[in-house]
């Protein structure tokens, strides 16, 4: 069994394991008043005003009972991790379904958004300019040999970038692709404190480089 | 990858607490690397709990605790949501009782105005800044980039001056962060990175 409150996996399985209705209804009361801050925060944190954060909590709570509380009782078979962290996943999902039942849509997906998605730029072309390799994705010349050029670092950087671990990879695309400040990224991932990672970036970003230059690229220039 | 299955609620907990074994980490990162939403999803939920000190204990040199302060008429206010409010209702509670405010689920946050994080700055005139918040002192830290402690202060206001005492390196990068500091409250700002100009 993983790390949980005693309390907390004693609140669910009471909620769980009841026999008798009346019992059930009461541990199922006990168990929203000590979560109902974790639900609402989460249903406050998708927007749209008190009215639409209180509608998506009585739809949580509704759906967290349905089918004889099925999703609470997928939390046994998904690793018992920490039950709030766990808890918060599932209600932000819930709160997303919420929203699509209602809109037909993804929260949030605007034309605007949609085209910003479709000119997101690759993780090759902004770690490229972060090590100043030039400008790999400018309009383009009409010189072939800058072209050549081009192509054989984006390449490089390519290969460079396939050959780190998945973590490294994770974090270069959480700062560069998603552009998460570095507390942010130590917020959300492994990766140790924000200390750690600016040395780790920095490590990252030289190892790169030194690799490019071995390879014989010191830039895209021809 | 529209056929691509993602991750698990207990995959992403297990990942954000830190409680995966090396070979769910593995997993877990290679596919993130890969799905643009399981890491949008991963992004937003670390917004929503916080800072991980916060989740799991203080950790490290800098004392990060951000704990949310209760007015008790909000607390019972949640309780009367809980316990009075009807399934799929948003009418009006019980006399007495009130819906949280608009900010009370915000975690406690201090925001730093100067300098932002990653600048590069010159030591002369240093001066730290950020955005006020309600509490009487606040602790400014700064750090060397190996977690040495340097300089602390305790201020009413929310602008302070780096002392000519306090000698910073050239080219050298440098921590800080601020704390407010109130009975039985506390905030932080993000540690943010400041370069000192060659």
């Amino acid at each position: 069994m993983g790390p949980m409150s005693g309390s907390h996996l004693l609140g669910l399985q009471a909620v769980l394991h009841a026999t008798d209705p009346l019992d059930q209804r009461e541990a199922w009361a006990v168990f929203v008043r000590e979560h109902s801050e974790l639900l609402l925060r989460v249903a406050r944190r998708m927007g749209g005003g008190h009215d639409a954060a209180m509608d998506r909590y009585a739809f949580v709570l509704e759906s967290l009972q349905q089918d004889d509380f099925r999703r609470l009782r997928c939390y046994f078979a998904d690793g018992e991790r920490k039950f709030s962290t766990w808890l918060t996943v599932v209600v932000r999902r819930l709160c997303l379904d919420h929203h699509r039942h209602r809109y037909g849509r993804p929260q949030g997906e605007t034309a605007a958004s949609a085209q910003r998605r479709a000119e997101r730029r690759n993780l090759v072309d902004l770690v490229s300019d972060e090590l100043s390799l030039g400008a790999l994705s400018a309009p383009g010349s009409d010189d072939p040999d800058l072209e050549i050029r081009r192509n054989e670092v984006s390449r490089a950087l390519e290969c460079a970038l396939a050959c780190l671990p998945a973590s490294e990879r994770l974090i270069l695309r959480l700062r560069f692709e998603d552009d998460l400040s570095v507390p942010e990224i130590a917020r959300a991932t492994s990766a140790g404190s924000p200390f750690r990672l600016y040395r780790r970036i920095d490590r990252l970003l030289r190892d790169l480089k030194a690799a490019l230059e071995e390879s014989g690229i010191d830039d895209a220039s021809p | 990858m529209e056929t691509m299955e993602h991750l698990t609620a207990g995959q992403l907990a297990g990942y954000l607490d830190a409680e995966l074994d090396a070979t769910q980490r593995l997993v877990v990162e290679s596919h993130l690397d890969a799905c643009v939403e399981c890491r949008g999803e991963l992004i937003d939920l670390a917004r929503i709990l916080g800072p991980k000190s916060a989740r799991a204990g203080s950790l490290g040199r800098i004392r990060a605790s951000a704990r949310w302060w209760v007015p008790a008429a909000v607390a019972a206010g949640l309780v009367g949501l809980a316990l009075f409010a009807p399934q799929g209702s948003t009418g009006p509670l019980p006399e007495g009782l009130e819906r949280p405010g608009a900010d009370f689920f915000e975690s406690a946050r201090i925001t730093t105005v100067a300098p932002f994080d990653g600048a590069t700055t010159s030591v002369s005139n240093l001066v730290f800044t950020w955005r006020a918040l309600a509490t009487e002192t606040y602790r400014l830290t700064l750090l060397t980039d190996t977690g040495e402690l340097i300089w602390t202060l305790d201020t009413p206001d929310t602008v302070a001056i780096l002392p000519r005492a306090i000698v910073l390196s050239p080219g050298a990068s440098y921590f800080w962060r601020v704390e407010a500091i109130a009975d039985g409250i506390s905030a932080t700002s993000d540690v943010q990175r400041l370069e000192i100009a060659r």
